[in-house]
């Protein structure tokens, strides 16, 4: 068997035409002119073409060849690798539709349930294994900005705000590090009814929510479900789940999309990212455990949550578009189930 | 002129690239599935196996190129690379203060893994089966890629174009293809013109981006919970923020920018330092249009976008093409009078970084 090749002898880079034989011992010689060198098939690396490429022959003196007959290839080829060879197997699955299909169902279906299911409870695990002070770093100037921006003193009197603070207590007296809890009172036109967590412990209630509260417990419920988002350490997950997809992204992409242009949007798109829908259940879940245990209704929360839903009314239907905050019925039922 | 050169007609050898976007394709599908089938450890072949496709669909004068890196070595990279990166984060966490030396130690690292990263990628880049090398002494690496950078502030941003220059300078002085040294023939001033010319158009767009959203965000302001990603208990509440249409328009205008600068930028300096590169008596000739480049780029964007990724084989070949198509060797000899260098072994520890962090410092 033979076939047409080029040989480079490892010295220059000059381009010589050469006849490629396959002897009958199973040796190769390399016949240029009346010329002849022999290799034994130990003597020399057969690489595979990938795509339409031409093979190629590293010779141990630091020769080389390219050839491109097929046919050639895959007799030295099944030669020089007999029995199972992975380059092989590769280069047939590169080639039949079937199995390219598969490597697509496998892998989308591969990335959707590392998004949805792998990277949370990564990120989860990764939450709770770095330090508590941590989160300092992340809301420490976060509530001095607020102030500035949106927030009033709070008007509500000094009795109603103690009630409030000693209900905070108790939730916070049953965790393992209460210090690390704060409760503010704000008052906020921008925000209305309203209260969130700070990732360090912080916790802001605003005015408009005390008073649309009809019983002290629904404060008291609220107040256990920022508890919960703390708790849970929601913001460091949010952000590592965040991170994890960022890098995925582009190792999928790679060098098409510039990672440069990624990361100067980056810091919008992690400051729009609100909690998703999971976290919501969970603080919920956190509350529901906490009424539970002092003997109150997790009814507290549901009719808190209904009252704020109405209260905001329905006139933005838009921002249920985007948000991952899930639909308040459900919530409910989840509640009071 | 000696008698020699006028002896032999100089040729226009184009440089081609012979991929296509289909049969590629097939390729990295297939990579992917055993990347995610080993959990990541075939990462290192798949990404030797995507670089040899481009290497050997890429022609000089009936020749392809070839990529000859050792998986194994790249996994060891990566393998250090986590490493590293643990550390980095553990002191972070537990003694932040010791990040500071951390970053010290960086700014003498960095250069280090720059200049082993081009050797490592030279040393396994061969054309008919002679390598290609790099050298350069690391105060040089350290001058282009730190020393001048500390500058920066004290001459506001007036020596960046120098700096990368000086970059491109080290970058092309320090290969080698066999025995025969490459070398670069530019002066700094024209990237002067480069930047200037592009910060006027940056400007001029930046401008233009930021008035429309000025008009039609006119009654509109952040969202003060999207700014400190607290959680609020009353989502439902229409907050006072930018409603999520306006803030896709920002998202985007934003990567199209940034789009729109790198690729404009990488096209000038591609053709200013190709057209100053020479190899012995052979040099280059690249006409890539800038504004070409910019449409493949924000075109091959939001193919990947729209396609959800599907469509990033195609892209890469698109790329690859052009680029190719942009480039000319003027040889005025044969290209086969090239000789081999004796390589002497050296210690590989850091070669493989610079392919694990992917740093851009090709042309």
């Amino acid at each position: 068997m033979q076939c047409q090749a080029h040989f480079y002898n490892g010295q220059s880079s000059t381009q010589v035409s050469v006849n490629l034989f396959l002897n009958a011992d199973d040796s190769l010689s390399v016949m240029r002119d009346d010329q002849r060198q022999t290799f034994a098939l130990n003597e020399f690396e057969l690489q595979a073409p990938i795509g339409q490429s031409s093979a190629k022959l590293f010779f141990n003196t630091g020769a080389s060849c390219e050839f491109k007959d097929p046919e050639f290839f895959a007799h030295l080829d099944q030669l020089k690798h007999p029995g199972f060879n992975f380059t092989r197997l590769l280069r047939r699955m590169e080639k039949s539709w079937p199995y390219v299909v598969l490597a697509l169902v496998v892998t989308v279906i591969s990335v959707w349930v590392g998004v949805n299911y792998g990277l949370p409870s990564v990120a989860k695990s990764i939450a709770f294994s770095i330090p508590a002070n941590t989160e300092q770093l992340l809301s420490d100037k976060t509530l001095a900005t607020l102030d500035r921006l949106f927030f009033s003193e709070s008007n509500i009197d000094e009795n109603q705000k103690q009630k409030i603070r000693d209900g905070f207590l108790q939730i916070i007296n049953h965790q393992e590090t209460p210090d690390k809890y704060h409760l503010e009172f704000r008052y906020s036109e921008k925000m209305g009814a309203n209260a969130f967590a700070l990732p360090s412990g912080t916790i802001v209630i605003t005015d408009d929510l005390i008073k649309l509260a009809e019983h002290e417990n629904e404060i008291i419920a609220v107040l256990a479900h920022e508890v919960g988002h703390v708790h849970n350490r929601h913001a460091l997950r949010q952000i590592l789940q965040d991170s994890f997809v960022f890098v995925l992204l582009t190792v999928i992409t790679g060098d098409v999309m510039s990672n440069a242009s990624f990361a100067s949007a980056l810091p919008i798109f992690l400051t729009q990212a609100k909690f998703s829908r999971s976290f919501e259940h969970e603080a919920d879940e956190f509350a529901k455990h906490y009424l539970q245990s002092q003997g109150l209704s997790p009814q507290y929360l549901a009719d808190m949550l209904s009252r704020l839903d109405k209260h905001a009314g329905s006139d933005d239907k838009e921002t249920s578009f985007l948000s991952t905050h899930p639909a308040t019925p459900d919530r409910i039922k989840r509640l009071v189930q | 002129m000696n008698s020699q050169e006028t002896d032999y007609q100089a040729r226009r050898i184009p440089l081609v690239f012979t991929g296509n976007a289909k049969e590629y394709f097939n390729i990295w599908i297939i990579n992917i599935l055993f990347t995610i089938v080993t959990l990541g450890v075939y990462y290192a072949w798949a990404k030797v196996r995507n670089h040899r496709y481009f290497y050997n669909h890429t022609y000089v004068d009936n020749s392809s190129f070839d990529y000859l890196a050792n998986p194994k070595t790249l996994l060891k990279g990566w393998a250090i690379a986590v490493a590293v990166f643990l550390i980095y984060n553990l002191l972070n966490a537990y003694l932040p203060i010791a990040t500071i030396p951390f970053a010290i130690l960086f700014m003498f690292l960095l250069p280090w893994v720059v200049l082993k990263s081009l050797m490592f990628r030279a040393k396994n880049t061969a054309f008919r089966s002679i390598r290609f090398q790099f050298d350069k002494p690391y105060g040089e690496a350290w001058l282009a890629y730190v020393g001048i950078a500390i500058l920066i502030p004290f001459t506001l941003g007036m020596i960046i174009p120098y700096m990368i220059y000086r970059q491109k300078q080290f970058y092309v002085d320090g290969h080698r293809y066999g025995t025969a040294l490459f070398r670069y023939t530019g002066q700094s001033n024209r990237f002067y013109g480069i930047y200037l010319k592009t910060s006027l158009f940056a400007i001029l767009i930046g401008s233009m981006i930021a008035m429309l959203m000025a008009l039609a965000s006119s009654s509109m302001f952040f969202d003060p919970n999207a700014m400190t990603s607290p959680s609020m208990i009353n989502n439902a509440e229409p907050s006072p923020g930018l409603p999520p249409l306006m803030f896709s328009a920002l998202f985007a205008s934003i990567i199209l920018f940034n789009l729109f600068l790198v690729s404009y930028l990488q096209a000038h300096i591609f053709n200013i330092v190709m057209n100053h590169a020479q190899l012995e008596n052979m040099h280059f000739e690249s006409t890539m249009n800038p504004w070409t480049m910019v449409w493949i780029y924000i075109s091959n964007t939001f193919a990947i976008v729209v396609s959800l990724g599907l469509l990033v084989p195609w892209s890469r070949i698109r790329l690859a093409r052009y680029r190719a198509s942009c480039v000319t060797l003027i040889a005025n000899s044969e290209l086969d009078e090239f000789v081999a260098k004796q390589v002497k072994e050296q210690n590989a520890l850091g070669e493989e970084l610079g392919e694990i962090f992917d740093l851009d410092i090709g042309l």
